[in-house]
């Protein structure tokens, strides 16, 4: 479960979010849209403690992420996977160094479970064999399946996706959100998506949250959104251009 | 005011990853392998640098030292034994430091900073990594074991082509100016604390910076250019009171 209670996060003048509230059940998917600069990617990074807010809580499950300091904070980030949206491949690393990662940290498993989990996230999505290519040498759409496989390489249940398919062509969207579908199911995973592909979150999420410089202007199912009376909601929900 | 806040809130972040990398230095895990490639690193991005910036240094040191002697007393023979305390104590270990601040620290800020504003850092931190452990740690012991290596090849080289200068204008033989009667312990302790601080410190300082960096290539190229300011400027305060320390403990506070 993730939950905001009153999110609010300024950078100096500037009110990136003002008293955003959510929240999203266990096994549950969100669609979280809205326009460029509306501070999704904000909402992100502050359930995982990446950025702190200036005002407002957030729980995932029991824990209070705007309570806790960083060592605690760090079992909290144990249990998510976040796909970023600038891939955030370890340029140093190559690809099976960066899938194992968050394993070796954990320093709870051999190298060979190690190297038998990247070998079968890689395969899960479709990039077999890759293992001892550098981040350098691989396409956008190579490099945001490899980030995939290093979110979800420790099965975390909980999981946050920052606009996973920026730029991608609609066959590389289409597989991404299709894996992201049979992973939720898989491992009954409680997820935040970022995407502006709101064609393709409408058959993966239960609820969509819409914001709009800050503020959340929709919350609810996309039968409500594609009927809300709110134009922009509509028309965000749609993908149609101005009426 | 609006200075004087800057450098208040930079010298509190600088405490802060100071504080933070001795905790993980003697708390955390250490892993070899990437110390003695940031070790490797240092040490091969600095040694050409500071032989050329030494030697030469070295060389003109004793030819202006040499030129004044031979003007006011017409003798040299004490070139060498004069020059020495000053090149292991003072010059060598601040050019250094100024040498290493400026080639390694600047290569460390460059690549911390695009890995902030890769969200590379936040990944790491996602991964249950912290960057002050994992990035700066490796090159914090690097540094403090590395800068006075370079220390010891840059005062020889300096020594060394003092000798050479020596020589060809002032015609003092190798073994007249091979004089170490005036170099103290007090002196090698002195210059081999100040490289072993500015070690501990242009790490921490570069990282800092790297930290800093907001944006994209642009937050990259300030974060590059502060680094280099500001442990430069370290070397050179750290420098000064470090020596005003060896200074009281020399002659208990009296002239």
């Amino acid at each position: 479960m993730i939950r905001c209670e009153g999110l609010t996060l300024r950078f100096g003048r500037n009110t990136v979010l003002d008293a955003v509230d959510f929240t999203v059940p266990t096994g549950q998917t969100l669609g979280l849209i809205g326009a460029g600069g509306a501070g999704k990617s904000c909402v992100l990074k502050l359930i995982c403690g990446l950025l702190a807010p200036t005002s407002g809580r957030i729980w995932v499950d029991d824990d209070e992420v705007t309570a806790l300091d960083e060592t605690a904070l760090m079992a909290v980030r144990g249990r998510i996977g976040m796909v970023f949206q600038n891939y955030a491949l370890f340029d140093f690393l190559d690809v099976g160094d960066n899938i194992g990662f968050p394993l070796v940290q954990q320093a709870r498993h051999t190298p060979d479970e190690i190297r038998e989990r990247v070998t079968r996230r890689l395969a899960q999505v479709s990039l077999p064999g890759i293992e001892r290519r550098m981040p350098s040498d691989l396409s956008g759409g190579m490099k945001k399946r490899v980030c995939l496989a290093r979110a979800i390489v420790h099965d975390p249940p909980i999981m946050l996706c920052d606009d996973p398919t920026a730029g991608l062509d609609p066959v590389t969207t289409n597989r991404i959100f299709l894996l992201l579908k049979q992973l939720q199911r898989e491992n009954g995973a409680t997820a935040i998506i970022v995407s502006h592909e709101v064609g393709y979150l409408r058959p993966i999420c239960d609820q969509f949250l819409m914001l709009d410089h800050g503020q959340v202007i929709f919350r609810g199912t996309a039968a409500e959104g594609l009927a809300h009376t709110d134009l922009r909601v509509r028309q965000f929900m749609s993908g149609e251009g101005v009426e | 005011m609006e200075l004087i806040r800057f450098v208040i809130g930079e010298l509190r972040d600088i405490a802060r990853t100071f504080g933070l990398t001795l905790y993980y230095v003697f708390r955390g895990r250490w892993h070899w392998a990437p110390i003695v490639e940031q070790m490797f690193h240092v040490g091969n991005r600095s040694v050409f640098f500071i032989i050329v910036t030494l030697g030469f240094l070295g060389a003109i040191l004793n030819f202006q030292t040499g030129f004044q002697a031979m003007r006011l007393f017409g003798d040299t023979s004490l070139l060498g034994a004069a020059t020495l305390p000053l090149l292991v104590r003072q010059l060598g270990p601040t050019l250094c430091g100024l040498m290493v601040a400026i080639r390694v620290g600047t290569g460390i800020a460059a690549e911390i900073g695009s890995m902030v504003v890769t969200e590379q850092v936040d990944a790491l931190r996602m991964c249950n990594a912290q960057p002050v452990d994992y990035l700066i740690k490796p090159r914090f012991i690097a540094c403090t074991i590395m800068v006075p290596v370079l220390w010891v090849i840059g005062t020889t080289t300096a020594f060394i082509a003092g000798m050479y200068v020596t020589y060809w204008s002032f015609h003092t033989i190798p073994a007249t100016y091979m004089n170490f009667d005036l170099l103290s312990f007090r002196d090698i302790v002195e210059g081999s604390s100040k490289a072993v601080v500015f070690g501990m410190v242009i790490p921490v300082i570069a990282g800092n910076s790297g930290f800093g960096a907001r944006g994209g290539s642009e937050g990259v190229g300030w974060a590059t250019t502060q680094a280099v300011v500001n442990s430069s400027l370290a070397v050179i305060a750290l420098d000064f009171f470090i020596g005003g320390i060896a200074f009281l403990f020399k002659t208990g506070g009296g002239p």
